[in-house]
């Protein structure tokens, strides 16, 4: 379902040195596989992560999903996948400040056409699995940490995706939190979705059915 | 327009190039004798600084100033040397009755000040100065002229003078109006004045405000990170800069419509204070009269449409430039 060839990511540092933040990276991924990318700060998990879940751009390499080549995508093409297929979890959560809880999940659907009555339903569905029901009308700076982050899971599942990536889920927010995330994530690969989880939390290696180290962006 | 409605029934000017210049004092006595012409009154007018303050300087005889023009402090100028000055020219040099004062076309003459003269209706009559015909014209180094006469007539014999004048200036290129098209020439470039000066002033704040908005970067690195979530979860980059575009279509509405009550307001209640001087020199800093001023859609119009560029070239680009980057980039700043 996605394969990675010999995925290379640099950056121009100071006097044009190279910095490389993905070496290398040749990977085959299942259907419906739940895999953990651990490995030490800064050894190139986000940004492998980034590239699979086409927010980045490789530097050198290929990223097929589905058998397509994503990396030859066209920017609509891009939106078109991320809107149909991936859903992203962050660490740093990612809200919108000035929207409630159900305006954030629900704004991926806003370009769909879907009226504002059903994309309020939808979202509220999604709140109260989360438990967070009773934080429709909160804004992001009104919630916890865990809360914000169970707001921006039921974001990522707004659009019923197939592939969730979510980079450090855990890093942010508290063990009992953390633990409610791991089932979750647990339970959408039940599901059928495919989990790619970006982490240095060995709790989650527990579930993973394949773990890449990754150290100094090589795996 | 009280001075047009006071004036002569014919204003008699000679003509060169399309533009009024001085009449010679010979034809005075010819005109005078002309059927149905009551009086004729030659007068000087000009501009002049004193110190760095452009004033206009009326070289009438007292005798035929008009009934409207009376003095709020002091007397009429009576013999030479004498002047009255416009109460605004008087507050701005602290001149009273008594006083003395030179102006910069020729400082070695004294005037003296006899009497300050208030005017409500002009803008610019208030830095006036009256003084007597001879004087204006020893001033200007201008003897035997006058830049027009006023020809006062009987009630409808103002087409036969017309034709005796054409006799007396066969050869002379002249030029006569009667106090109608003077008053529609007045009327005219008066609402012109208004216009302009309520149009700049609107645009000017339509302008402003969201010139403060832009250059400030009011919310531009919150944007960008919405602009990078947006595109990570499936928005393509039309439908950002659709929503974009939509709201500045609303900022721009807002911003002329601030704009206009703002300017409404200043203008009205606070009579310009402060900006008035950037649309009219003479205003001055607070306007010792009161300001022209009249509001119609066009204004509005014109500072919707600018306001609406200003907005959308300060927005467009920068929302573009965010959306076709890699989500990645935009959502860390």
């Amino acid at each position: 379902m996605i394969k990675t060839e010999g995925l290379c990511k640099w950056y121009r540092g100071h006097s044009s040195h190279k910095i490389s933040a993905v070496q290398e990276v040749t990977l085959s991924i299942a259907k419906n596989s739940f895999v953990v990318f651990n490995g030490p700060s800064g050894s190139g998990k986000t940004t492998l992560l980034n590239i699979i879940g086409t927010l980045d751009r490789p530097s050198e390499g290929e990223v097929f999903i589905d058998g397509n080549n994503v990396t030859r995508f066209s920017d609509i093409a891009l939106s078109n996948l991320r809107r149909e297929k991936i859903g992203f979890i962050f660490q740093d959560f990612y809200l919108i400040p000035n929207l409630s809880s159900w305006e954030n999940v629900s704004y991926p659907l806003v370009p769909l056409g879907i009226s504002a009555r059903k994309r309020y339903e939808r979202a509220k569905t999604l709140l109260e699995k989360m438990g967070l029901g009773d934080r429709l009308g909160h804004t992001p700076e009104e919630l916890s940490g865990g809360q914000q982050q169970r707001v921006a899971i039921a974001r990522a599942l707004v659009n019923q995706p197939k592939i969730i990536i979510a980079d450090e889920p855990t890093s942010n927010i508290d063990e009992e939190t953390g633990k409610q995330i791991r089932s979750l994530l647990k339970e959408l690969k039940g599901n059928g979705a495919t989990i790619l989880v970006a982490t240095h939390d060995t709790s989650f290696e527990k579930l993973a059915d394949v773990v890449f180290k990754m150290k100094n962006g090589f795996i | 327009m009280a001075s047009v409605e006071a004036g002569g029934d014919l204003y008699l000017t000679f003509d060169e190039f399309g533009r009024n210049t001085a009449i010679p004092l010979k034809y005075l006595d010819e005109i005078k004798k002309i059927y149905g012409v009551t009086r004729v009154v030659p007068r000087i007018i000009g501009r002049g600084y004193v110190q760095n303050k452009l004033s206009v300087i009326v070289g009438i005889d007292k005798e035929n100033l008009p009934k409207s023009v009376s003095c709020v402090s002091g007397r009429m100028f009576e013999h030479a040397g004498e002047v009255v000055v416009g109460i605004d020219l008087a507050r701005h040099f602290k001149l009273q009755p008594g006083d003395q004062f030179s102006m910069r076309c020729q400082q070695r003459k004294l005037f003296n000040v006899v009497g300050l003269f208030s005017a409500d209706a002009g803008i610019w009559s208030s830095s006036l100065i009256f003084m007597s015909f001879n004087d204006a014209a020893a001033l200007f180094g201008r003897q035997g002229v006058a830049t027009d006469f006023q020809i006062y007539s009987l009630p409808g014999h103002n087409s036969e003078i017309a034709a005796d004048l054409y006799d007396i200036f066969q050869n002379e290129p002249y030029r006569v109006q009667d106090k109608h098209t003077v008053e529609l020439y007045f009327k005219k470039g008066f609402m012109l004045k208004e216009g302009i000066f309520s149009a700049l002033y609107v645009i000017a704040f339509a302008l402003g405000i969201p010139a403060i908005l832009v250059a400030s970067g009011f919310g531009l690195s919150e944007r960008k990170r919405e602009i990078g979530i947006m595109k990570a979860t499936g928005w393509h980059t039309l439908e950002v800069l659709e929503l974009i575009s939509f709201e500045q279509l609303i900022i721009s509405v807002l911003g002329a419509t601030i704009a206009l009550l703002l300017s409404i307001t200043w203008i009205k209640y606070f009579n310009g204070v402060c900006v008035a001087q950037f649309f009219i020199a003479e205003a001055g800093m607070l306007p010792a009269f009161t300001l022209p001023a009249q509001f119609l859609p066009l204004p509005f119009f014109l500072s919707f449409f600018f306001s609406f560029l200003l907005t959308m070239v300060g927005s467009i680009y920068s929302s573009w430039r965010a959306s076709t980057e890699p989500p990645v980039v935009s959502m860390k700043l």
